[in-house]
């Protein structure tokens, strides 16, 4: 009788645990909820902010803290390292970000993965290392190149292509697949193009593309793979008197604006928001050991005829 | 003795702590059944209350949108009566009262602004009059409408998330023609859409408006259904159009209240999570009556032990008195303490003990009756024979004038009976036992002159050894009636007395006829009637009967026989401790 009532008062104080810690799991109210470091590649940017935004419903959504950073250029290195030493020295349970270099970011991140901080590289990656244990959200973008690539062919219907690449830099991996992407349709289309990475600060940028477009005057056709590029390309090209064939990447006013006027012929738009939310919604589940979907990229390509239809403007004019 | 502490394990507490259970478990069902079934009647209540507030409100915001529509119709329906400078300052100071609204402006059927608060940087017209709100405006006949969010296309390089009201009206143009025109109100999402989010409709719910295709108006979750992160369950809307209902989508089950907002064919839809709700709340439940029944279960079982104790003491008290008491030899007590019951338990076992000890004394008297009865009787019938027999032979030897014969036949005679009678004692000493068959042997060697002779032996140590008495003389009556009789030569009786371990043995032996085997077994046989039929062997088997009720089955005798060889009887007895002699007592 003694053995039975002990077993009672054992299975009514497991269910009594279980209950509080049923409760505390699923709502991930506890007292300490889920610090998360979000570190995005730049500040501006409608990419950028959209992504933001994202993570930030996904942040009340989960009851979660988040610590946003970000740097001011796109290419600053160094300041993700720092911030990243950060999110370790706070002690944060994980780390959302996206890296700006797949080579330079390899040894803070496989810090971090030692402290036991769980990782997601959003967009971009790092090269592989055994010793970081990350999960990629929406890192491959190469079947993202193949649309771009056959966007354009069917959008361009121009009889002789010479299409301009423009990316950032080439240690970053969302820019390098896109291209991967882009350039296997190219060559199957028997399409001429070329890659041009821009560097330095807006201005060098700009004269960068300026110098190339002045010294390769076949160039009829300009992809931009970034609002960075983008936003040169509108700057530069009306400086020559010829008519490009634009695709910009972003949904930023002025891209939108120069749609609008036909200064740009078409708008690749990343749904940056569901990438921000989606990685916050997937670190969470992380942390709480349950599984979770990794949704696919989503883009949609916007021409001055749809950019107002009921479905486009949604995606387009999000922000605004 | 040490007092046994109470144990859990009684009929009471176990009838505690499961029927505490039973209650707890009972009270709780009904209670959590009662709380699912308020909490679901109150959020149900509660949603369809707020709904229907919202669809009032935003009904509210409508009309007065409408009667802002119709105030600009006022304006510009008369040119006549205002100049465009005062329908400018007029409609401005009513953009200027509200911050929902962006802008006022009126269009004729072609998409040319012809009043308005929008002047400046317009987009042609060909593109305003394709647009959606101007295009259902002007295919109505008269009456408003409500588009759904959307980014306006009025201002060029300018993409406002808006509401737009439009209405067809009649105008007079300066010409005094009568003409068609557009009213157009653009309504700033951002404002309408606070004003829904900021309406609480409970943990986890929210409100959203559909327009009368079923499409969605205002979300909160816009961004989210956008991004295909969400998604709304419309289907059901469209089918169920208006009113309540419960609802599973994605694996959640949801209340849904639906409205109808009027002037606008708008409806309100708002949703609660009611499964998840009623869950947190059932849980956050189920935790408190957890924690009652874990203190009700502490509580009965402390409470058990304690009134089981008070309850059961008195009758584990009676149990160990039970245990302890030799009901033969002791009379138990009554019980002081207890309770009317556990005293009147004690009575009646007080009076049982006293009965059973009376019945016992009964038997035991009965018994001792019975057997003293069966001895006196066997007594009684050896003694008419022997004693007829006997005096015929004082009688021979008197007529003989052996006067000594005379006197050593009745000696002998007065002895044998002085030690039958042994003062009532059943127990006599061996020697004495011996003296008694002596006597017998001396009594009928003097019946049948020569006819045997006999020889005792007794060891000194085994003299005074306890037996019953009269148990040597049936066995030697035996060998001379039925063995030593018919010897035609002088027949030998032997007795001898021996120690045999714990026990005594005493061997009667003849040279007489002997028996055969059949007659042997027979003698020691259970059938006494038998041996009063045959009238023979009846004596030795009192002997071994006697033996054996006073001694047990492992005493009494054993028969060897051989014809023409002679019998030998062995009598054992039990090596007692020695007793003093009749004689002796006597002294």
């Amino acid at each position: 009788m003694k053995k039975r009532i002990i077993l009672l008062l054992l299975i009514l104080s497991i269910l009594f645990i279980i209950a509080f810690s049923e409760t505390k799991n699923k709502n991930n109210k506890s007292e300490t909820p889920y610090r998360i470091a979000f570190i995005r590649m730049k500040e501006g940017g409608q990419f950028w902010a959209s992504m933001r935004n994202g993570a930030r419903d996904a942040r009340t959504a989960t009851s979660s803290v988040l610590d946003f950073y970000s740097t001011m250029e796109t290419l600053d290195i160094n300041e993700q390292i720092k911030y990243i030493n950060q999110a370790i020295n706070d002690n944060v349970d994980g780390i959302v970000i996206t890296p700006c270099d797949n080579e330079q970011l390899v040894a803070p991140l496989e810090k971090a993965s030692s402290m036991g901080i769980k990782i997601i590289q959003l967009y971009n990656e790092v090269n592989y290392s055994d010793k970081i244990n990350s999960i990629k959200l929406m890192s491959n973008t190469l079947n993202m190149g193949h649309d771009i690539a056959n966007f354009y062919v069917n959008d361009y219907k121009e009889v002789v292509r010479n299409a301009l690449i423009i990316a950032n830099t080439n240690h970053i991996t969302s820019s390098n697949y896109m291209i991967d992407g882009i350039s296997r349709v190219f060559k199957s289309e028997k399409i001429k193009y070329n890659v041009l990475y821009l560097t330095g600060d807006s201005n060098n940028s700009q004269y960068q593309l300026k110098v190339y477009l002045e010294s390769h005057s076949e160039v009829d056709s300009i992809l931009a793979l970034d609002d960075y590029c983008s936003e040169c390309s509108v700057y530069v090209t009306p400086l020559f008197n010829k008519d490009y064939y634009i695709m910009a990447t972003g949904h930023s006013l002025l891209n939108i604006q120069n749609l609008d006027n036909g200064n740009i012929d078409s708008i690749l738009v990343v749904n940056s928001y569901a990438m921000g939310y989606q990685s916050v919604i997937g670190m969470v589940a992380i942390l709480n050991t349950q599984k979770f979907s990794k949704t696919k990229l989503d883009y949609i390509f916007v021409t001055r005829e749809n950019m107002f239809d009921e479905n486009v403007q949604k995606e387009l004019f999000s922000l605004l | 003795m040490k007092e046994e502490s109470p144990k859990i394990d009684t009929i009471f507490s176990k009838f505690l702590i499961v029927f505490t259970i039973a209650i707890v478990f009972m009270v709780s069902a009904i209670i959590v059944f009662n709380y699912y079934i308020n909490i679901k009647s109150n959020i149900e209540i509660l949603s369809k209350q707020t709904v229907s507030k919202t669809s009032d409100t935003v009904a509210t915001y409508m009309e007065a949108i409408m009667q802002m529509g119709n105030a600009t119709e006022n304006y510009v329906s008369n040119p006549s009566l205002y100049s465009d400078e005062e329908i400018k300052i007029r409609l401005s100071s009513m953009i200027d009262s509200r911050s929902d609204i962006m802008t006022i402006d009126f269009f004729d059927s072609h998409g040319n602004v012809i009043a308005g608060t929008t002047d400046k940087n317009l987009r042609p017209a060909v593109e305003i009059c394709s647009q959606n709100w101007f295009v259902r405006a002007l295919a109505g006949n008269g009456n408003s409408y409500f588009s759904s969010p959307h980014v306006q296309q009025l201002l060029i390089l300018r993409y406002p998330w808006v509401l737009s009201y439009s209405k067809k009206i009649n105008y007079t143009d300066n010409n005094d023609d009568l003409k068609q025109g557009i009213i157009l109100i653009d309504i700033k999402y951002e404002k309408i859409k606070e004003l829904i989010e900021s309406i609480d409709i409970g943990t986890g719910g929210y409100l959203y408006i559909i327009d009368n295709d079923g499409k969605l108006v205002i979300h909160p979750k816009q961004t989210l259904i956008n991004a295909n992160l969400f998604s709304e369950d419309l289907s059901n809307n469209n089918e169920k159009i208006y009113g309540s209902f419960n609802v599973n989508y994605n694996g959640q089950n949801k209340f849904v209240d639906i409205q109808t907002i009027d002037w606008t064919r708008w409806r309100v839809v708002g949703v609660v999570p009611i499964g998840a709700m009623i869950t947190v709340g059932i849980k956050s439940f189920v935790i408190i009556i957890l924690i009652v029944l874990l203190l009700s279960l502490a509580l009965t079982i402390f409470i058990g032990r304690f009134l089981s104790n008070i309850i059961t003491s008195p009758i584990r008290h009676l149990e160990k008195e039970m245990e302890a008491i030799d009901i033969i030899n002791t009379t138990p007590r009554q019980l002081e303490k207890g309770s009317y019951e556990v005293k009147a338990l004690s009575h009646s076992f007080v009076e049982m003990s006293k009965r059973i000890r009376s019945l016992m004394d009964e038997i035991v008297s009965e018994q001792e009756q019975k057997r003293k009865s069966e001895l006196d009787a066997l007594q009684a019938k050896i003694n008419p024979h022997f004693l007829y027999n006997t005096l015929d032979s004082v009688i021979w030897l008197a007529d003989a004038g052996d006067d000594e014969g005379v006197i050593k036949l009745v000696s002998a005679l007065a002895k044998l009976f002085r030690i039958s009678i042994s003062k009532g004692h059943e127990i006599i000493t061996l020697e004495e036992e011996v003296e008694h068959v002596r006597n017998y042997l001396i009594i009928q060697q003097m019946r049948y002159v020569d006819k045997f002779t006999y020889n005792i032996e007794i060891p000194d140590n085994l003299r005074h050894k306890p037996t019953i008495k009269l148990i040597l003389q049936p066995i030697v009556e035996n060998s001379i009636y039925h063995g030593i009789k018919y010897l035609m030569d002088p027949g030998i009786i032997n007795i001898k007395v021996e120690e045999a371990g714990n026990d005594i043995k005493i061997h009667i032996s003849d040279n007489g006829i002997g028996m055969d085997n059949e007659t042997r077994l027979s003698l020691l046989i259970v059938d006494k009637n038998q041996h009063i039929k045959d009238g023979n062997g009846i004596g030795v088997y009192n002997v071994n009967k006697r033996l054996q009720l006073k001694y047990g089955e492992k005493y009494g005798l054993k028969i060897e026989s051989e014809i023409e060889e002679g019998t030998h009887v062995i009598i054992t007895l039990p090596n007692d401790k020695d007793i003093p002699s009749i004689k002796a007592k006597q002294i």
